[in-house]
């Protein structure tokens, strides 16, 4: 989920060198009014570079229970070397952490621990925890305060009480692409490997003190915003700023903010945001879906026939939101449809051979290490929802799950 | 005899009646505080007890608030031992500034206190009795506040620890003057050096017996919600009972049980257990009844100096608070907040007079008439307010939740 999600990807920090942002040039004809350019002109930026942004948990240590204390955490660490990677989210018992723009794992990586380690400490000093996780097992929804800043304010008042149900927490990732053209082929391409993302994230099995027998719960939530979804399909750039000139004309929507859908390009960074991961329970392991992310995006694009075509497109999407729900419901033992060949095949041999096809670009990018233990996840079964399941079994105890949440996302 | 079936004249109110018609009270008086919008409920409650009781309409008698004495040890117990459970041990331990906050504030106002009886000629021993006992902020009050408005944030956090901090210093220093007192009524020396040791040492020993038997209970019943609420409250009211017959105090016991609750075994803990809606029913009576037990013919003969004493009080809160709050990186808001959150001075403070009323005999003033008076009048103002101050405080810190 996202909403001031959208600005907050931190390019205060960006690594010059790992980014090269550019801005598109025009052709200029003197004497000639310069036009002005269009809102959703598309920045081009390095492709592959990535980025990771995490919603978070705060938790009451005594209660386990959220606590509303965002505001007050910012606040203490203002000043903190660490400032300009948080911001506030809808409601104040989250906050976002966002790394800085990366071309490589190894670097990506020590970032997100460091931003983690500081972000603990201060949270011992306030006496509050920091918990990964998509969604909370027990909080109640109508106890959540909306974070007031005018945007929000305004999501609230649009929403009702979605926005207070919005308190669950997703990872989101943006790769880098040239341009429009590659971030459109990109998001249609990504589609069909959104349920192993899914799957290897989830961490929201319990919702409201139940367990809700999905592994991800938290995206249940997010479908029922009308704008949830994914893009248009449309593969030109140009064809997606008619899109959208005509959704706006209509009073559909007023900014790209309104979409909610799966997989979103963001033409102000030049990249394709990834927003269907649950926070999971650790940094290491969003560091490794993140890899993933960049280590596909490098197989996709290096050929478009491994990709989506024009032709082919919408047959990408007859089976989507049912492979997305099976992915949601089962986790890693999720059954995936694949319409051109008519079958169904379980979607942890899916991803072990799609890992197969990338080891080239692995090795070049430096995830290997990533997607192994990625591999031995989904062999073995154990994402973020079968650990809660597996601590609750053990104690019985929900309050006591959180805790030991956020001991593991300390560590 | 004709009419016999009918019942005798004049009607006796039964503790039933009594109970019922007590809640429904408090019930109509928490409502008309709510309307005000700056009241909190529980100064509707004791305004209502205050006109029912026998500084108003004694409607409650002295004698019946005597039977319902019961009720009112329970939500204390209650209170307590939620305070206790609130304290987080390691936090306070690293976060030193806070520490150092409670036992600055804790004894710059027994400090301050003491010089003010005694400027106002009242002897020395008895001047720190009174000063120790202006230590203690209520519990009652506080966590009553915070949670009708339902407040939760660093400020209520800090409030909390503090409230326990100063509770516990207030319990020590008055306990140790015990000696002092009771050697100046000329009672045996070892039982003037025994009781304050049979006093700290009991308490906290049967505090830490019964969180064992909690433990193991707790641990064999299932760990449901329902069944973990009864076996806690069941422990508690227990626990109130038994303090009360071992001659103990009852703050210690349940702030040690409270303490342990939440502190020991620090990875497989007590369930936290709300008390909810079955508390509210105990707090409603100890507020009502708090209000009737307020007597405001002593407070006009001593209304200036009893000013004096909450102003003096809160200046020595208020100080070591704001002095340290940059430290804990408090904005000055939170610190104003924080320091107006301590204002109540309330029941357990009145509870430590007359405790000391109580073991030496009624015969021998505990406090001289004017230190204790003083006292009283002091802890009749601040219990009008003090749930006002701490309602603002806590909707000042913007931890107040909107939705209430």
């Amino acid at each position: 989920m996202n909403h001031e999600t959208d600005d907050s990807l931190n390019t205060d920090t960006v690594n010059v060198e790992n980014t090269a942002i550019a801005v598109i040039e025009r052709p200029r004809v003197v004497g000639m009014p310069v036009p002005a350019p269009h809102p959703l002109a598309f920045t081009s930026s390095t492709p592959l570079t990535m980025g990771v942004e995490l919603e978070l948990q705060l938790i009451n240590v005594e209660t386990q229970n959220l606590t509303t204390e965002a505001d007050d955490l910012l606040r203490r660490i203002a000043k903190h070397k660490i400032a300009p990677n948080l911001k506030p989210e809808i409601t104040q018992s989250m906050i976002e952490v966002n790394s800085s723009v990366h071309a490589r794992f190894d670097t990506l990586q020590p970032e997100m621990r460091e931003i983690r380690d500081a972000l603990v400490k201060e949270a011992k000093r306030m006496n509050i925890g920091i918990c990964g996780g998509g969604s909370h097992p027990f909080q109640k929804w109508n106890e959540r305060r909306i974070y007031p800043t005018d945007r929000f304010l305004a999501v609230a008042e649009k929403y009702g009480y979605l926005a207070k149900q919005f308190t669950v927490f997703g990872q989101h990732v943006h790769i880098g692409v040239a341009n429009g053209d590659d971030a459109m082929y990109l998001c249609h391409s990504f589609a069909r490997y959104v349920p192993h993302f899914v799957a290897l994230a989830a961490s929201s099995p319990f919702y409201q003190d139940t367990d809700t027998s999905f592994d991800s719960s938290r995206l249940s939530i997010v479908n029922a915003f009308p704008l949830a979804g994914h893009a248009p399909e449309v593969f030109q750039w140009e064809q997606f700023i008619k899109y959208f000139d005509k959704m706006q004309a209509a009073g559909v929507v007023e900014t790209m903010k309104d979409f909610y859908w799966d997989i979103r390009p963001k033409p102000e960074y030049g990249t394709v945001e990834l927003r269907i991961c649950d926070t999971p329970l650790t940094v290491d392991h969003a560091c490794d879906l993140a890899a993933y992310a960049q280590t596909l995006a490098a197989w996709l694009l290096d050929d478009r026939r491994r990709g989506v075509s024009e032709a082919s497109v919408m047959d990408l999407y007859l089976p989507y939101a049912v492979n997305r729900f099976q992915a949601c419901r089962y986790g890693i033992q999720a059954e995936l449809i694949e319409v051109e060949t008519a079958t169904r095949k379980p979607m942890a041999e899916d991803f072990i051979n799609t890992v197969a096809k990338l080891q080239w670009y692995a090795a070049q990018l430096g995830t290997g290490e990533s997607l192994q233990r990625l591999s031995r996840l989904t062999l073995s079964g154990n994402n973020g929802s079968l650990w809660l399941r597996e601590q609750l079994k053990d104690c019985e105890s929900m309050w006591e799950v959180v805790e030991r949440a956020t001991a593991l996302w300390a560590t | 005899m004709f009419f016999d079936f009918l019942p005798t004249f004049p009607l006796k109110l039964s503790e039933f009646l009594l109970f019922g018609l007590v809640l429904l009270a408090g019930l109509v008086g928490g409502r008309l505080a709510a309307l005000t919008r700056v009241m909190p409920v529980i100064t509707g409650y004791i305004l209502v007890g205050f006109i029912c009781g026998p500084g108003g309409f004694n409607l409650i008698t002295e004698s019946l608030l005597g039977d319902m004495r019961v009720f009112v040890d329970i939500s204390l117990g209650l209170i307590l031992f939620d305070l206790g459970r609130r304290i987080d041990l390691r936090w306070l331990a690293s976060e030193k500034w806070l520490l150092m906050t409670g036992l600055v504030e804790s004894a710059l106002t027994f400090a301050l206190l003491t010089l003010l009886f005694v400027a106002f000629d009242v002897p020395f021993i008895q001047a720190a009795v009174a000063g120790a006992v202006g230590v203690a902020t209520s519990a009652a009050v506080v966590m009553r506040v915070a949670s009708d408005v339902g407040s939760e944030g660093p400020v209520t956090r800090r409030a909390f620890s503090l409230v326990a901090i100063n509770n516990m210093v207030a319990l020590l220093l008055f306990t140790s003057l015990l000696p002092f007192v009771h050697l100046e009524n000329r009672i045996v020396f070892a039982d003037a050096l025994l009781h304050p040791l049979y006093l700290i040492a009991g308490s906290v020993l049967l505090g830490a017996v019964l969180f064992q038997l909690l433990v193991t209970m707790s641990r064999w019943l299932k760990r449901t919600n329902t069944e973990q609420f009864i076996l806690q409250l069941a422990m508690i009211v227990a626990a109130v009972g038994l303090a009360a017959m071992l001659k103990l105090s009852v703050l210690l016991t349940l702030l040690t049980l409270g303490l342990m609750a939440r502190n020991v075994h620090p990875h497989r803990r007590l369930p936290v257990v709300e008390f909810g809606d079955v508390a509210q029913l105990f707090f409603v009576v100890l507020f009502v009844m708090t209000g009737a037990g307020l007597k405001l013919g002593d407070f006009s003969t001593v209304a200036w100096l009893a000013f004096v004493f909450v102003i003096v009080r809160f200046v020595a809160k208020a100080l070591p608070i704001f002095a340290f709050g940059t430290l804990s990186k408090l904005s000055l808001r939170q610190s104003a907040a924080l320091s107006l959150s301590l204002t109540p001075l309330a029941g357990l403070a009145a509870g430590m007079t007359f405790m000391l009323g109580d073991m030496l005999g009624s015969n021998t003033p505990a406090l001289s008439s004017l230190a204790g008076t003083v006292l009283l009048a002091s802890v009749t103002l601040m219990q009008l307010v003090g749930p006002v101050a701490a309602r603002f405080a806590f909707t000042y810190a913007n931890e107040a939740d909107p939705n209430t």
